[in-house]
């Protein structure tokens, strides 16, 4: 209603030069461009806040060329990780981090979101594997920046995370790897968090750390058995997948195990930590319980994991929800933490009134030192709660500068805006949230 | 028009299910040749949901003639419901909305036609049922048994017993039952179509009778095993029938290639390798959604030393174009598809492709014609025949 959230019109360029016609028309137009990759982030990234040209680029999608020398692949910005992974796998090769939503995310829509994924426990942030991004920026030039300039505020960096503010990414070279020897997926039991807060602890302080941690809640693993999916009931369950060369990877195989077993965990088979592992990319299963699934997305500081959870387990009473946590490890410190909870759209008033949820996870976040994974339209009241107030102000300078028109995803972010023209303040984006949760006593 | 028919399926909790995380779209034939959001299996059900929540409130929600020519771009291959993180059953969403479509008058002409014939020919081409044997006699075959009882009854299948570039699939797996001294017969004019494209047009109910009739003619000579080289007579049969009638079937149902497989693996079948280039085709109907994929390559093992699997096998195959009755409402679209698919092929240096499927069969010879590639497609059937020399 306080949005024009369809488009006037939805644009498929399969060239970079189209991109660069389509902006350069939409800038002497001041008309809005709002870039769309795959579309399956849930903040509304790619939602219009005022109608515009929807650029859907899912169609620049070729492998434009490996080099195996350099070790480096360049790649059209619409390829969807998955099959980047699965040709560099046919090529004995590997790339080192990719998003929980391969079969679907394309490159740039990583590369213009979050960026932590599977992964990134190991070898760091999407941001440190890429050598170079072309990208079209909106007066329309196609530029190629690189990795080497250096610095928080350089323009490569703050591509990343951009939410389509800056430009539109249409390539990028990637820096590849052999594919590791051995790939060891192991999935252990602990009887509560912060048993296994401390062994994580442990194995991440290691001179190679695993590569992917994830953690699934009692709740999570209720709901999983719920929907006929075998899972076990226990307090909490991690899977922890090693990688490398084969002897380093039983090594770490063997720490982890003293380590369980000195705790009172258990491990679980390797057939069940395999199928865990298979199950990488199937995080949403659980909404098939809903048939609706909401959730928050807070990046937290490992040492907080308990509390956040105890935090959180207290929305879910005062709600009566059905909630189950996910999280994964993104960073020694940092774990992405998902609690997710199940509604039912087709009760139209109580489902909104369980919108304003989301909200309160990320507020428990922010208490405890996290922050909001993404922007979009629904989070963009926290950028000064993430970046204080002067890297936003450096930010908005850098946006005015580079897009004096505001034509590139306009109405989010720095300032989210209705089609009115009118800017909803966070205050009344607080007042708005808390009428909708009012909702559920109709 | 409102998709009331899903709810009435107790399909709608399905429908709610998607999480539109777009999983179901870079695997998807149709959105490979037509990248638009609406021809995905994420916009299809995105589209439907609407539907069902049209009232005052949103108008604005119309199911028009377009919309119906998208929920046809659709081979019905199952592969969004594999990769679908809620596991939605979106076969049963696709050939309840076709129902629906039927049922408003919308659907397309080219699959009245298709369904017309079926009522008064009982196969989808209009032909006579005195033609449904021709396939014998234009491929030479000697002993056609037609016999009042036996052990196994051969199910040709429409597609196989009226299409001329797929009467050697018939003539191949006679002659393998033949060589392998079966128990076996034919249905002949007896046969009527599985009853599958009528579910595949919207017309469910009406196949019923095909259903009935088949079981009747079957169980009279008292067949123990019904085998079909056919992946969509073969699910009809397998699963569609058993599950939607709630019954269970007094004989089992096989593949031809489970039959064979087990006689090589029994070893009542021998032949020397090949060294061609080999590659196989998983029929969508009879892999990932029939879960027969073992069978094939072991057979394909056992004769061809140079063997080697295309991109997207398995469970995991992409569909050649030939499902949906894709050739019935957009044509240029199947091609298109199949053309895809024996790119694939040649990727691999692949010689001979061979796959399991009449409707496959069919698909990538008329796409091959208008590419003119040297490929040779072959029913594996064909195959092992050949290499025995039959």
């Amino acid at each position: 209603m306080i949005f024009k959230t369809v488009p006037d019109v939805v644009v498929k360029p399969r060239k970079v030069e189209e991109v660069a016609e389509i902006i350069k028309y939409a800038n002497s137009n001041e008309v809005p461009i709002i870039p769309r990759g795959a579309s399956s982030w849930g903040y509304g990234g790619t939602i219009p806040t005022n109608g515009g040209i929807v650029l859907e680029l899912t169609e620049l999608k070729k492998i434009v060329g490996l080099d195996k020398e350099n070790m480096t692949v360049k790649v059209e910005a619409g390829l969807r990780w998955k099959k980047l992974l699965s040709f560099l796998e046919e090529q004995g090769l590997a790339f080192n981090v990719y998003p929980s939503s391969s079969p679907s995310a394309t490159i740039g829509g990583w590369i213009a979101t979050g960026g932590l994924g599977i992964g990134s426990l190991k070898y760091g942030h999407l941001q440190e594997h890429i050598k170079e991004i072309q990208i079209v920026t909106p007066i329309g030039e196609i530029v190629t920046l690189s990795n080497d300039e250096q610095g928080d505020s350089s323009l490569f960096g703050s591509i990343f995370g951009s939410e389509g503010t800056l430009g539109v990414i249409t390539e990028a070279t990637l820096q590849i790897h052999p594919k590791p020897e051995k790939i060891l997926p192991m999935l252990a039991s602990f009887d509560g968090i912060e048993t296994m807060v401390d062994v994580i602890d442990k194995v991440v302080k290691r001179p190679v750390k695993p590569f992917f941690i994830e953690i699934q809640d009692r709740d999570y693993l209720e709901i999983k058995r719920s929907i006929g999916i075998s899972a076990p009931d226990v307090a909490v369950l991690a899977l922890f997948v090693y990688e490398g060369p084969s002897e380093q990877v039983e090594n770490d195989a063997e720490y982890l195990r003293g380590l369980v077993s000195d705790t009172g965990g258990s491990m679980w088979s390797h057939e069940m930590a395999e199928k865990e592992w298979d199950e990488r990319f199937y995080y949403m299963r659980i909404r098939r319980a809903g048939p609706t699934l909401l959730a928050g997305e807070v990046t937290n500081p490992l040492t907080r994991l308990q509390n956040v959870i105890d935090e959180t387990r207290k929305i879910k009473k005062n709600h009566k929800l059905q909630m189950g946590v996910k999280c994964f490890m993104v960073s020694e410190e940092t774990v992405l933490y998902m609690p997710m909870y199940l509604a039912d759209e087709r009760e139209r008033w109580k489902f909104l009134s369980l919108l304003p949820v989301v909200n309160e996870i990320t507020s428990v976040g922010l208490k405890a030192g996290g922050r909001p994974y993404g922007f979009g339209i629904w989070n963009s009241f926290y950028l000064r709660d993430v970046f204080g107030n002067d890297k936003v102000k450096e930010m908005k300078d850098r946006k005015k500068r580079m897009d004096p028109k505001n034509i590139m995803n306009p109405g989010k972010m720095y300032q989210v805006k209705t089609k009115f023209g009118i800017p909803l303040w966070g205050f009344a984006f607080k007042i708005f949230t808390s009428l909708l949760g009012i909702l559920k006593h109709f | 028009m409102k998709m009331s028919k899903i709810k009435e399926h107790g399909l709608e909790l399905e429908l709610y299910s998607c999480a539109q995380c777009g999983y179901c779209q870079d695997i998807c034939p149709i959105y490979e040749e037509i990248p638009w959001e609406s021809a995905s299996p994420r916009g299809k059900l995105y589209w439907i949901k609407k539907s069902l929540t049209m009232g005052v409130l949103r108008p604005n929600v119309e199911l028009d003639e377009d919309f119906v020519d998208r929920l046809f771009q659709c081979t019905l291959c199952g592969r969004c419901h594999e990769v679908c993180q809620t596991m939605i059953d979106t076969m049963k969403i696709w050939n309840t909305a076709r129902m629906q479509i039927n049922h408003a008058g919308l659907r397309p002409k080219n699959l009245t036609a298709i369904v017309n014939n079926l009522e008064e020919m009982k196969n989808p081409y209009g032909l006579e049922a005195d033609m449904r044997l021709d396939w014998a006699d234009y491929t030479g075959l000697d002993d056609v048994p037609l016999k009042d009882e036996a052990e196994i009854a051969y199910f040709v299948g429409c597609t196989t017993a009226f299409k001329g570039v797929n009467h050697n699939i018939g003539y191949s797996t006679s002659q393998l039952l033949n060589h392998l001294e079966e128990d076996w017969t034919l249905l002949g004019e007896d046969e009527w179509c599985c009853g599958s494209p009528l579910i595949m047009a919207g017309e469910e109910e009406k196949a019923w009778e095909f259903v009935e009739h088949n079981i009747e003619e079957i169980e009279r000579r008292g067949i123990k095993v019904l085998l079909t080289g056919c992946p969509s007579c073969y699910r009809m049969w397998k699963f569609e029938i058993p599950e939607l009638l709630d019954i269970e079937l007094s004989f089992s149902v096989k593949h031809t290639l489970e039959h064979i497989y087990r006689r090589i693996k029994e070893g009542k079948l021998t032949t020397l390798a090949s060294d061609e280039r080999t590659t196989y085709h998983d029929p969508c109907e009879l892999s990932r959604l029939g879960g027969v994929v073992e069978e094939p390559r072991g057979i394909l093992k056992a004769i061809s030393k140079g063997f080697v699997e295309m991109p997207e096998h398995g469970i995991d195959v992409r569909c050649c174009g030939g499902g949906g009755l894709l050739q019935a409402t957009n044509n240029e679209l199947r091609l298109s598809i199949a053309k895809y698919r024996l790119e694939q092929a040649k990727s691999v240096d692949a010689e001979i492709l061979t796959s399991a499927c009449p409707a496959c069969n069919l698909t990538f010879q008329d796409a091959i014609r208008t590419t003119g590639d040297k490929l040779e497609v072959l029913d594996l059937t064909e195959y092992i025949a050949r290499q025995l020399d039959l």
